[in-house]
């Protein structure tokens, strides 16, 4: 029979001690350590931080730079920097060293839109133009806490045929990350399958009321 | 007080038992396991297994594939194609193992800790397009793919226990359900089901059947691509 116990080392004391009560005492703290520790992780595994929301009322828009008929991995991506939210930065806490957090962004009615230098295109230009109709847009998602690339370059990534069309979607990112609070940052990179000259600009729009929203959950190791 | 407690049969010294000593150090080690037994269950709840994940192509191209990228169940080599007779919904039990060039099978494992517990399963699959025709993969499917503008694609989707196969439907044969336009475009469906299963590792395998509507006598290869992933958590 294990004295000190076998997981949590216990100690009590032994038959006949004549300071029982001392080593009684320190067993009993003991355990209350132990259990008092199992209920700080019952107030962290499975808790859920919403990190990044943004609910706009009107359309949001933000922009890629990168646009050209020939996508090269060393388009630079960008901080998402959607209008009038700014750039969409977050920060979750982590409340032990190791503790794994799980990544969860959705994007509802995602548009990509196409036109002149700084200003998007209006969805009836989609119906007339017949570049716009026909070509394609690739976006990269990444997502950041501090320096470390959680996502991947291009793990996170959609693709958008030229009408304007809305996409809905959902990313999944799980990571191990250090005690304390860390800061993350969504950033984006694109590239238009459109002629330079004709549609220089690579416009995305949130729209009305669709949020995008990026949530991290603590889980256990 | 209940002497053994109620739940966990804790045993304790009665007044004016002589030797007590042994029934304390029985009582202990009990409440030691007792404890130990809850914290490996904390330790499990909201763990997340990556069954599978795998990156098909990096999209600059549109994922463009020739021929011979895949040996499916009838032989012919194809991208993710399952090949059944157009316009003829399989029946349940006839699907396919998924299989896509060059992971092969799409097969993983997860392990459910304890009793009682559920596994949540999220599949995601975004960039996912279904591609006609296999000799117009590089254009544009409103314009040039013919046969590809008017027909659409219902694919469904089940995850099965794969040391048994065909006896543990994890969900059903038509609750992963996706149904899309046949002119090139992607979509990112995110399927989801609870399921609550015995402790034990169980290996999985991600089958699926499909249905091409109207046109389908003129289609040819159907292709899905892009980022899959499976996850299972362990839930309460």
């Amino acid at each position: 029979m294990a004295n000190p116990s076998c997981y949590y080392n216990w100690s009590f004391p032994d038959e006949l001690d004549d300071t029982y009560s001392t080593r009684f005492a320190s067993g009993i703290q003991a355990m209350d350590t132990s259990i008092y520790s199992l209920s700080q992780l019952f107030g962290v595994i499975g808790a859920t931080t919403v990190v990044i929301s943004v609910y706009p009322p009107t359309p949001a828009l933000w922009a890629t730079g990168n646009n050209a008929v020939t996508f090269t991995s060393s388009f630079t991506f960008a901080s998402m920097s959607v209008s009038p939210y700014g750039d969409l930065t977050g920060a979750v806490t982590v409340p032990y060293s190791g503790c794994i957090v799980r990544f969860e962004l959705t994007m509802t009615d995602l548009i990509t839109l196409h036109g002149a230098a700084g200003t998007a295109a209006t969805p009836a230009a989609y119906d007339a133009d017949a570049a716009l109709k026909t070509n394609t847009t690739l976006v990269h998602f990444r997502l950041l806490a501090g320096s470390l690339n959680i996502s991947g370059d291009s793990m996170w990534k959609i693709l958008h045929r030229g009408l304007g069309e809305a996409k809905s979607v959902h990313f999944t990112a799980i990571a191990s990350l250090g005690q304390g609070i860390q800061t993350v940052k969504l950033e984006a990179r694109g590239i238009s399958y459109l002629s330079l000259i004709t549609y220089p600009s690579c416009w995305h729009q949130l729209a009305p009321k669709c949020p995008l929203i990026l949530t991290a959950t603590m889980e256990s190791i | 007080m209940a002497n053994p407690s109620t739940y966990y049969q804790w045993e304790f010294p009665q007044p004016g038992d002589d030797p007590w000593y042994g029934k304390i150090d029985r009582l202990i080690s009990s409440i030691d396991v007792s404890v130990h037994s809850l914290e490996a269950l904390l330790r499990s709840l909201y763990h997340t297994t990556v069954v599978w994940s795998l990156s098909v192509g990096n999209a600059p191209t549109f994922n463009r594939w020739t021929a011979g990228d895949v040996i499916q169940p009838d032989g012919i080599y194809r991208n993710l194609v399952w090949v059944t007779s157009d316009s003829t919904l399989p029946a349940a039990g006839s699907s396919f193992v998924v299989s896509l060039f060059p992971v092969g099978q799409l097969i993983g494992q997860f392990t459910v800790p304890a009793s009682g517990v559920r596994m949540r399963l999220r599949m995601t699959a975004p960039l996912f397009p279904t591609l006609h025709n296999i000799t117009v993969l590089n254009g544009d499917y409103g314009n040039v793919g013919g046969a590809g503008i008017d027909g659409g694609v219902v694919a469904y989707y089940r995850l099965v226990d794969g040391t048994q196969v065909n006896t543990i439907n994890m969900f059903g044969d038509s609750l992963w359900k996706h149904e899309y336009r046949t002119r090139g475009r992607h979509d990112y469906p995110l399927f989801t089901a609870v399921v609550s299963l015995e402790p034990g590792t169980y290996t999985v395998e991600l089958q699926s059947r499909r249905y091409f509507f109207p046109n389908s006598a003129t289609l040819g290869a159907n292709q899905h691509s892009g980022i899959w992933a499976l996850y299972a958590t362990v839930e309460l």
